[in-house]
């Protein structure tokens, strides 16, 4: 029998069981308060953890479709850039059309200007970004028209080759006995099915018109394919090989007058026709930006709600390192003060 | 009533003091000894009115050492747990370690969405294919941890059942000494604590219950009610399985040819490492390893080519079927050992060919879904990243849900582990407390207090003096009784 409350074991083993909590607490504590994030999330937090995970998911999801857009908008952006160049030059052209006029010497200085505004769509049609030409459309890793210069192309000699054809046909020696009428026809017949659909594809352009789809936000798609197939180019072209390959200079001034007519026509209606296609494209453009506002600010508040699980407050911590530091001196002296009391020292 | 009497009883009273020094002498060499327990003696008056010891005893406190060894099964056993846990948990990872299954699926996700906006550039294929090799790589990782784990919780049923019968063993010859020396009054009290000593530390293997019958036979049962021990030892078998995957289950743990846990287990136990360790290898273990191969087979099946066949081209195409070609279903970027889904995680892998030309992403590997060739194709991109946020199915009986995408599945198994580490964990907290309450409050009414002993060394002290003047005031006596003349 004891006649003692207490075992001389449990008098000393209470305050040392203390001291093991504390600093067990301490070390993860510590790591708190330099990482600011809970020492272990998922002990933590237990079942709840899935939200975290899911929500560190969307996060990254969201990041990513940023990502994936931004190379988007940058596309559509050079494709716009490239666009309104075609644009200028046209529209330069056309004012030479006009100011020029049918006179010999007008003729040769459109004649050259028409050639060089043709180069210049090429080149702006072949436009890259990365691995990729912006408009080949779905065959986007193939350059978009088959030469990178006009003079000595295909396609060059095929008008040439529809020209002498015409001539040959009608059995015009010289390209100053080609009337009106002739060339009227030749213009609405051989030429413009020069610039068809399947003759485009098969002298000029590599493209495909199959259009991409592209995921922009978890809701929405937009079509991301522009192909230079489209009759925008077509017409464009048409004016410049008007103006620029068919000896216009060699012409009567009368035919030579129908020709630019009909070249002003074809330029202006593809021009127009580029206008609508900038605007669709403008319309990708402004749901992407749209998008991007609102994926990042969800990423703001999924970046709140992860640090609202899984971040500790800096100063609560700190708190209570100070806390639990204060505890475990309190317990050492207490255990040095108990080791000390025995009644050894008071018999003798 | 005789000076000689006195003499004798103060004789007798020195040789009780003598007695009782010796064991004040052996309490404080036990002072610091947890298992020791303080030994007193039972003194009675001798016939001529001396005194005498009639035998040692030891204070004993037969609920509160229960409650303990209690305590301690309980203790052992959700540390078997959490340890178990942890290991798989160091290799899966934290929740921001890229490591994680959840993490790895959205990390492919995210590749197969970059990889859209660019399906002409072989490096975001080669993005998008590593990034299913990191998810492979994740499920091949933490399938092997859990195996690992469960193979790690085998050996330690190994240890346990050869140290329980080597703990047995002692404990039947030291119950057979104290039964011995019982019946023949001497002195057990050591052995007895040693007995204690035996029962504690089996406790943590299995819970036990404790039984004292007459004569001071100690009888064991584990918790659930199958005899360690009575009169003899009962032999406790377990064999290990030489190697773990998926496929293999745990051999049974038998005590007295009883199996103490699983589905056909007539008496399963409740506490002790070896209920922990069993709990982990055959239902914890399983359940997680369950969950991965959930994940695995589901993104075997979303990523699968299914197509008819197409008798002109001689190729397969991604249309609806006829009766004449029905539907047929490929495995596509992710290959699976063939056979159920168990261990589908352990097995799953990237198909070597979509390794060789990651552009079968794009296009198909069996199924032709570009039929024009087109670079920019991305019909079947946008179907395989829809895929992982499409509603699936899951067998709800793994604890992690029955419906969600499979990137919230993975999510929510992560969940489940940490749950059951978070719960393992409040379990430790809840035990070691109680522990060492039970701990104190034994050692409060059975342990040795060094202050009580020195008092008590002074009473026995100053009786040793009171007797000793006693035996020289008679001789003094004697002494002038035999002077007269």
């Amino acid at each position: 029998m004891s006649n003692f409350l207490v075992s001389n074991y449990s008098l000393l083993s209470a305050p040392r069981t203390a001291v093991f909590k504390i600093q067990d607490e301490l070390t993860s504590l510590q790591k708190e308060v330099t990482t600011g994030r809970l020492d272990d999330v998922g002990l933590s937090l237990g079942g709840r953890t899935s939200q975290t995970v899911s929500l560190r998911s969307q996060q990254t999801i969201v990041d990513k479709q940023r990502d994936a857009n931004s190379v988007l908008t940058q596309r559509f952006d050079i494709m716009q850039t490239s666009l309104q160049s075609i644009a200028d030059t046209g529209n330069t052209l056309l004012s030479s059309l006009i100011a020029n006029g049918t006179s010999d010497t007008g003729t040769a200085a459109t004649e050259q200007q028409a050639m060089s505004s043709l180069q210049q769509m090429v080149g702006a049609l072949n436009t890259s970004s990365g691995t990729r030409f912006l408009f080949s459309g779905a065959a986007s890793d193939q350059q978009t028209l088959k030469f990178s210069d006009f003079v000595g192309s295909g396609a060059q000699s095929s008008v040439a080759s529809a020209l002498s054809n015409f001539m040959t046909t009608n059995g015009i020696s010289d390209m100053s006995q080609m009337t009106d009428s002739q060339l009227d026809s030749f213009l609405n017949g051989d030429f413009a099915n020069l610039f068809s659909g399947s003759n485009w594809t098969a002298n000029w352009s590599n493209a495909d018109d199959t259009p991409v789809y592209n995921k922009i936000s978890d809701s929405e798609t937009i079509n991301t394919s522009y192909s230079a197939n489209d009759e925008a180019f077509r017409n464009i072209a048409k004016a410049y090989v008007m103006m620029s390959s068919l000896n216009s200079s060699g012409m009567s001034d009368s035919a030579r007058q129908l020709l630019s007519n009909r070249a002003t026509q074809s330029l202006s209606q593809g021009l127009s026709q580029m206008t609508t296609l900038q605007a669709q494209i403008g319309g990708s453009q402004q749901r992407l930006d749209a998008t991007d506002a609102q994926l990042k600010s969800r990423s703001n508040v999924l970046t709140l709600s992860i640090s609202s699980m899984e971040e500790v407050d800096p100063y609560e911590a700190s708190t209570r390192v100070t806390n639990l530091t204060n505890l475990l001196e309190a317990s050492y002296s207490l255990t040095a003060r108990i080791s000390k009391l025995s009644i050894l020292n008071y018999i003798s | 009533m005789s000076l000689l009497s006195a003499l004798s009883n103060a004789r007798s009273s020195l040789a009780t003091v003598s007695a009782q020094t010796a064991l004040v002498s052996r309490n404080i060499g036990n002072a610091q000894n947890t298992a020791a327990t303080r030994k007193y003696a039972n003194l009675s008056a001798g016939a001529a009115g001396g005194v005498q010891v009639v035998s040692i005893a030891q204070s004993q406190n037969h609920a509160l050492f229960q409650s303990m060894t209690s305590a301690t099964g309980g203790l052992a056993a959700a540390n078997a747990m959490s340890d178990s846990l942890t290991s798989i948990q160091n290799v899966v990872g934290d929740v921001d370690a890229t490591t994680t299954p959840s993490n790895t699926l959205t990390a492919l996700q995210a590749a197969l969405s970059q990889y859209a906006v660019s399906p002409e550039d072989p490096q975001t294929a080669r993005a998008a294919i590593d990034a299913a090799k990191d998810v492979v790589n994740s499920l091949n990782n933490a399938t092997k941890a859990v195996q690992s784990a469960r193979k790690d919780a085998d050996d330690q049923l190994t240890a346990a059942a050869s140290d329980m019968n080597d703990i047995l063993s002692q404990f039947q010859a030291l119950n057979d000494g104290i039964v011995k020396g019982t019946a023949t009054g001497s002195d057990v009290t050591d052995l007895v604590d040693q007995r204690d000593q035996l029962v504690t530390k089996l406790s943590g293997y299995v819970g036990v219950n404790v039984q004292v019958r007459s004569g001071n036979d100690m009888v064991l049962t584990t918790d659930s009610g199958i005899t360690l021990f009575e009169t003899t030892a009962r032999s406790v078998e377990f064999t290990p399985q030489t190697a773990y995957d998926a496929t293999v289950t745990g051999s049974p743990f038998k005590i007295d040819g009883v199996s103490v846990s699983g589905a056909n287990s007539a008496m399963p136990i409740k506490s002790g490492s070896v209920y922990g360790l069993l709990t982990f290898r055959d239902e914890t273990a399983v359940t997680y390893q369950g969950q991965l191969d959930q994940i695995a087979s589901t993104l075997v099946d979303d990523f699968s080519e299914s197509g008819t066949y197409n008798a002109q081209t001689g190729s397969f195409d991604p249309a609806t079927g006829t009766s004449a070609s029905p539907i047929q279903k490929f495995q596509g970027l992710f290959n699976v050992a063939l056979g159920s889904t168990v261990g589908a995680a352990g097995s799953i892998s990237v198909d070597p060919a979509f390794d060789n030309d990651p552009t079968l992403l794009r296009d198909g590997q069996t199924v032709d879904y570009n039929t024009t060739n087109s670079s920019g194709f991305t019909g079947r991109l946008n179907q395989l990243i829809s895929a992982f946020s499409t509603q699936r199915s899951f067998d709800g009986s793994l604890g992690a849900g029955s419906q969600g995408s499979i990137i919230s599945y993975a999510g929510s198994s992560t969940a489940w582990l940490q749950a059951q580490r978070s719960a393992a964990k409040d379990d430790i907290d809840y035990q070691s407390t109680l522990l060492s309450g039970t701990k104190s409050a034994l050692s409060d009414k059975t342990g040795v207090n060094l202050d009580e002993e020195m008092t008590n060394l002074l009473d026995l002290e100053r009786s040793y003096q009171a007797s000793s003047k006693i035996i020289s005031t008679i001789g003094n006596m004697v002494d002038s009784l035999l002077n007269i003349r």
